[in-house]
């Protein structure tokens, strides 16, 4: 390059100089402004193309009972399937933390969300300290029957048992007749893990990365890693460890667009929480590491994009399958029996609408034209009315005992009543003390919150259930 | 000056405007998503939102406390600003604004409280302000902090693991408060009969309790929570979940096989795997009905590692209707001589 330079004239040399800084100029600002402008029509062929997500939370799709819910396995589905009538060559990954919590609707869950990945073609699921929490035992056996590749860089498994896990994976795709390979490895930060659950030896992911790396540098086109870290401890690893072209990282971030980093030449980027965004990135290795035929191309900076999975995108028949199916599981179950009940204090108990009415039927009568009445019924329209999660702002004081048990069993509590937003009722039907179910707009935050309710504005709503006054 | 020499000294400016972008990309920079540091709005001709401060930081906090926050904006631009809607991103934290709309030049406030009884650790949250200001129409706030657990339990959940049926298993949870000197357990509860609770040991406001899982329940996963009550303030309920399975000589996951709603003519496999837990049990023999439904073991595992794993293949002649299938694993075991996989789904006319 120099030879040639040099024996130019020196208003050649000028303009090459001058050509150089513009393009150097051009790639800066694309480093900084291109992050969120991609087109979802525009993919390149001779590109590397990622889809990540992560971080369901237990969120597997959105309730159902309102507009605007973001997220959901199923759009996810449909919008992985839009992208690929563009572009075929997808690598999807998942970076963990598929249950929000322990207990068997979560394991339910998971088998669900596990069986929708492998459905939508995932690679690999990096396993997260929520996925350890259920249990090494049940996710040795998610592992086997799963087909997508559980992996884990950092995580020793202790002797033999159940649980397949890979120290990383190797995914080989075809651009333009040649084989690129990209190296995906995962770690859990041992920060995360409950330093009293001693099944399972999570060490160091600067210790466990750098033999892993060694062998796959010149063995892979790209090194992606799958790092569920907090976002500082992701950019430490990308600080030791340039070689990573990517990683997806965040931990406890619900808006990845605004937390995404660049480390040298390594991005790491959040996926963000309980299955709302689905990210993309392209990216075009600069030269192959692993076909020394192939000459080296001009490297393009890599296009990322953080899609949030909102009404654009309808619901795949497949994903909604399983979904279904989850459903069912719950009813056969049984855990709506399940839920864990406690005694509600001063021995109070819920006495059902009907015992309301004979004192505030006017109150009633307007009650049974609003939405809160008919609030079960929009339950079972979403059928999910054997789902203990979604059951409970639907019915009274589910739990508690003397409150919403089955339907068969309670059906006088099911819906919105009069005691799910007063409290229960038994002491002021006997006192009619004045002082009974005072209440705070702030309480109907406790269903009306964001994630089920994304419209709620306190005063319109009100309107909505604003209560006639009594006649005396 | 003579070209050689003019052309090295162009080479070497180059090399340096080269160097100092490099070096500028050096280092952790942050992605940014609003040009919140961008005074390219100052002077727009329509409106133009801008926070001095879009990023609040709480610091450590504990879990329970709710935290209030007041973002200040002012409209840059020269049209009135309209806030349409501001949008938190959980149900954690909610947004109040003073005022809709901001005349040029006039300054407005959104008061943010968040609540963190719900959450733990380093969080990280947002609140979108939905407005006319065509360069931002959604301007992202965020709130983060630690949430510190005031009561600290270890482990946070019990683990039973695998319990052969008839034995028994013990568990300690130990249990302190952080902040209250005289922390006192109130009650404790279990969610299961056949899960006692007892408190082992109390010393300086740090209790360890015994958790027994006595009573057998029958074949199969089980789980539920041990509740406490306690005189912390900021935690006053807590629940310790616990889980684990109840295993014979075999164990089978899943349970049940649910096929759901299948196209006519389309073929579906489900893997079921078999995990032997005593030496010399094994299977002998496998039968699945209706017809249409066979399976094949796929893998054996031998010794430490003593598993089966099993392809149940629902085929293409299936006729429609529902399926009400059996898969029946028939073993040497004395207790399980044969272990029923219900098969479920419905075959809908293509």
């Amino acid at each position: 390059m120099i030879r040639i330079i040099i024996q130019y004239s020196v208003l050649k040399t000028l303009i090459i100089v001058f050509v150089l800084l513009v393009l150097s100029n051009q790639n800066n600002d694309m480093l900084y402004g291109n992050e969120t402008g991609k087109n979802l029509n525009e993919t390149s062929e001779d590109a590397i193309n990622i889809i990540f997500t992560g971080e369901e939370n237990g969120y597997l799709e959105p309730c159902g009972c309102s507009e605007k819910e973001l997220g959901g396995l199923s759009k996810r589905h449909s919008l992985i399937n839009l992208l690929r009538e563009k572009d075929a060559n997808w690598i999807l990954l998942s970076l963990g933390d598929i249950p929000g919590k322990v207990g068997r609707q979560d394991e339910i869950k998971m088998e669900t969300a596990l069986k929708a990945l492998g459905r939508m073609g995932y690679a690999a699921h990096n396993i997260g300290e929520k996925d350890i929490s259920m249990g090494l035992d049940l996710l040795g056996y998610l592992s086997q029957i799963s087909s997508v590749d559980f992996v884990s860089s950092n995580i020793v498994n202790p002797g033999p048992q159940i649980l397949r896990i890979k120290p990383y994976i190797v995914k080989e795709i075809k651009i333009k007749g040649a084989t690129r390979k990209v190296g995906i490895l995962g770690i859990v930060s041992p920060e995360l893990i409950d330093n009293g659950y001693q099944k399972i030896e999570v060490v160091d992911p600067i210790e466990s990365l750098e033999p892993l790396i060694s062998k796959l540098i010149d063995k892979t086109d790209l090194l992606i890693l799958l790092s569920h870290a907090e976002i500082g401890d992701s950019i430490k690893i990308a600080e030791n460890y340039p070689e990573f072209d990517l990683i997806i990282s965040g931990h406890g971030i619900d808006e990845p667009g605004l937390h995404i980093a660049k480390v040298k030449d390594t991005y790491v980027i959040p996926v963000g929480e309980k299955g709302k965004y689905l990210g993309t990135i392209t990216m075009q290795p600069e030269f192959s590491r692993t076909d020394e035929d192939r000459p080296s191309t001009n490297s393009n900076l890599p296009s990322v994009e953080i899609i949030s999975l909102d009404e654009r995108f309808g619901d795949s028949t497949e994903i909604k399958m399983l979904l279904k199916i989850y459903q069912q599981r719950l009813r056969d179950e049984e855990l709506l029996t399940q839920v864990f009940k406690t005694e509600l204090p001063s021995n109070l108990s819920f006495i059902g609408n009907d015992d309301c009415a004979a004192c505030h039927n006017k109150i009633f009568k307007h009650w049974k034209e609003t939405g809160h009445a008919s609030a079960y019924e929009t339950l079972v329209k979403a059928e999910h009315e054997y789902d203990p999660e979604c059951i409970e702002c639907h019915v009274i004081g589910l739990n508690y005992f003397t409150g919403f048990e089955t339907i068969e069993s309670t059906p006088e509590l099911k819906g919105v009543g009069c005691e799910s937003c007063h409290g229960p009722g038994s002491a002021h039907k006997e006192t009619q003390s004045k002082d009974y179910g005072k209440i705070d707009a702030v309480d109907c935050t406790t269903c009306h919150e964001n994630e089920h309710s994304p419209s709620f504005e306190f005063n319109e709503y009100w309107q909505q259930i604003i209560h006639p006054l009594e006649e005396k | 000056m003579n070209k050689p020499y003019f052309t090295t000294i162009l080479l070497f400016m180059v090399t340096v405007c080269q160097f100092i972008m490099y070096v500028e990309l050096q280092g952790a920079e942050a992605v940014p998503g609003n040009d919140k540091d961008s005074d390219i709005n100052v002077s727009a001709q329509g409106p133009a939102i801008f926070f001095e401060k879009p990023d609040f930081n709480f610091g450590k906090i504990f879990k329970g406390q709710k935290i209030e926050h007041i973002y200040e904006f002012e409209n840059r631009g020269k049209d009135v600003l309209n806030i349409g809607k501001v949008k938190p991103s959980c149900g954690c934290t909610a947004a109040i604004l003073t005022n809709n709309t901001i005349p040029p030049g006039e300054t407005g406030a959104i008061k943010a409280t968040f609540n963190s009884s719900t959450l733990s650790g380093n969080v990280t949250k947002s609140i979108s302000v939905i407005s006319n200001d065509p360069e931002h129409p959604s301007y992202k706030l965020s709130i983060s902090g630690e949430i510190i657990e005031e009561v600290s339990i270890k482990p946070k959940n019990i683990d039973f693991g695998s319990v052969p049926l008839g034995e028994k298993r013990n568990k300690t949870v130990t249990i302190k408060s952080q902040t209250t000197p005289d922390f006192k357990i109130k009650k404790i509860i279990s969610s299961k009969p056949f899960i006692n609770v007892s408190m082992a040991e109390e010393k300086d406001g740090e209790y360890v309790i015994s958790i027994a899982l006595e009573h057998n329940p029958e074949i199969g996963r089980f789980s539920g929570g041990i509740y406490l009550e306690t005189n912390s303030q900021r935690q006053k309920k807590v629940t310790i979940p616990f889980f684990g399975e109840m295993v014979g000589d075999i164990t089978t996951y899943p349970k049940k096989i649910y096929y759901g709603f299948v196209t006519k003519g389309k073929e579906l496999t489900h893997k079921l795997f078999v995990k032997i837990n005593k030496d010399n049990i094994k299977i002998l023999d496998i039968k699945t009905s209706p017809d249409y439904v066979s399976a094949e073991i796929v893998e054996e595992g031998e010794k430490d590692d003593h598993h089966y794993l099993i392809e149940v293949t629902l085929h293409a002649e299936a006729i429609a209707g529902k399926i009400g299938g059996l898969l029946e694993l028939h073993t040497n075991s004395m207790i399980q001589p044969v272990v029923i996989i219900p098969l479920m789904g419905e075959i809908e006319e293509g």
